[in-house]
């Protein structure tokens, strides 16, 4: 089973991401409320795949993708982003980030794109 | 809806009772069939397609029979046809008063007269707000105060993604500009970039309007409001951003959202500020714009 760390400020994001991942038979390994905090438990973790968001507290997704491919170059990062954000899903995916799924999240979607970040 | 607003203002005036006005809500409600469910029981669209257009719907910030055009599952003709068929929400609100013995439609246009006079509206606001379009409705509101064109955008977008997540009939006050605002609780974010401004939901005493939210993306009920309401609020508003920040991005406003905050105690904001009051099952949301 393929294991996930979240990182999101969002309490509610989390909550409804981890619903859509647990079902679709994935393993929520960790969850992060900012991009310091998800980079100290993806390295405690090492989970197969990381969900990030953008725009948080104390270190944003952008910054927190790419610390983790610092010290990870292999890490699978898949951002999190409401719509809007454009110009820095772009830095993300030239940061290295696998892919990135939009906010309101689409069921049979996000979990296609999960499936085939893991791959 | 008509109803919500025409009765809010028949119950003010005790013409109608708050037990009636709901009935009668609930009455107009029941009878107006969603638009994706008249395209599949008419045979006009599969369930499939349905659900897909649904979903568009919550991300694109565009009507169900647009999108159901644009992907080529209905034509304009056939969107025409299921809207009729939808109903008139006017003539569903007036024919339940009628049915409820309570008013003829005599006394509803001379209530509906004293309605607009109240309020200022002309006879074209009144259509408007007959039409039972959200969009339309709102813009008789935004029409009113004297705002930039760009907060009234970010107010009428707003509006419609309530519509789509929480409340298909919510119901918008008009705008106030204050320089000093106080609220119970209130979840935000900022914008920054080409035009910064920060936007609020708040409320006061149950916060139910806030709860209403949170049920709405978390599908748990909440009897008070704590942090994860607030975080709901706030995850709310980032998605609601996010759609706004696309359409200003392609008329060449560059704005960016910041974190989200969330005010659980009393807080005072001082500053120029538009409040718009949204009523979302009856309860008070209020929409600050800090610009």
């Amino acid at each position: 089973m393929a294991k996930i760390l979240m990182v999101d400020d969002s309490r509610t994001s989390r909550k409804i991401l981890k619903d859509i991942l647990v079902d679709a038979g994935f393993e929520i390994v960790g969850e992060a409320g900012n991009g310091e905090e998800g980079y100290q438990m993806y390295s405690e973790l090492k989970p197969d795949l990381v969900t990030m968001d953008i725009t948080m507290p104390v270190l944003d997704g952008i910054s927190a993708l790419k610390k983790i491919k610092e010290s990870y170059p292999d890490a699978r990062v898949v951002m999190v982003t409401a719509a809007g954000q454009k110009s820095k899903l772009i830095e993300a995916i030239q940061s290295g980030a696998v892919d990135f799924i939009s906010k309101p999240f689409d069921s049979e979607k996000l979990v296609d794109i999960i499936r085939k970040a893991i791959v | 809806m008509f109803g919500i607003y025409f009765g809010e203002f028949l119950k003010s005036k005790g013409i109608i009772s708050d037990v009636q006005y709901k009935d009668i809500i609930d009455k107009c409600q029941n009878s107006r069939v969603k638009l994706g469910l008249l395209a599949t029981e008419s045979g006009l669209m599969s369930a499939e397609q349905a659900e897909e257009v649904n979903t568009l719907q919550k991300q694109l910030d565009k009507r169900f029979g647009d999108i159901a055009v644009e992907k080529g599952y209905l034509t304009d003709g056939q969107v025409s046809f299921l809207l009729k068929q939808q109903g008139d929400g006017y003539l569903l609100f007036v024919q339940s008063l009628d049915e409820a013995g309570i008013m003829k439609m005599d006394d509803v246009q001379r209530e509906l007269n004293s309605y607009a006079a109240e309020n200022g509206f002309t006879e074209d606001d009144i259509e408007e707000i007959k039409s039972s379009d959200v969009d339309r409705e709102v813009k008789v509101f935004l029409n009113k105060a004297d705002i930039e064109d760009f907060y009234k955008e970010y107010i009428a977008l707003t509006a419609r993604f309530i519509v789509r997540f929480v409340d298909p009939n919510v119901r918008i006050g008009f705008v106030k500009k204050v320089n000093s605002y106080e609220a119970d609780f209130m979840s935000k974010q900022g914008f920054e970039g080409d035009k910064p401004f920060t936007v609020s939901f708040a409320a006061n005493g149950d916060g139910k309007a806030l709860r209403l939210v949170a049920e709405s993306l978390l599908k748990e009920p909440f009897d008070t409001v704590d942090l994860d309401v607030l975080d709901a609020n706030c995850e709310f508003i980032n998605m609601n951003n996010g759609l706004f920040a696309t359409d200003q991005h392609e008329s060449g406003i560059s704005i960016d959202m910041l974190p989200p905050e969330m005010k659980e105690t009393k807080e005072k904001i001082e500053g120029n500020m538009l409040v718009v009051p949204m009523y979302i099952k009856g309860n008070l949301l209020e929409l600050v714009i800090e610009i």
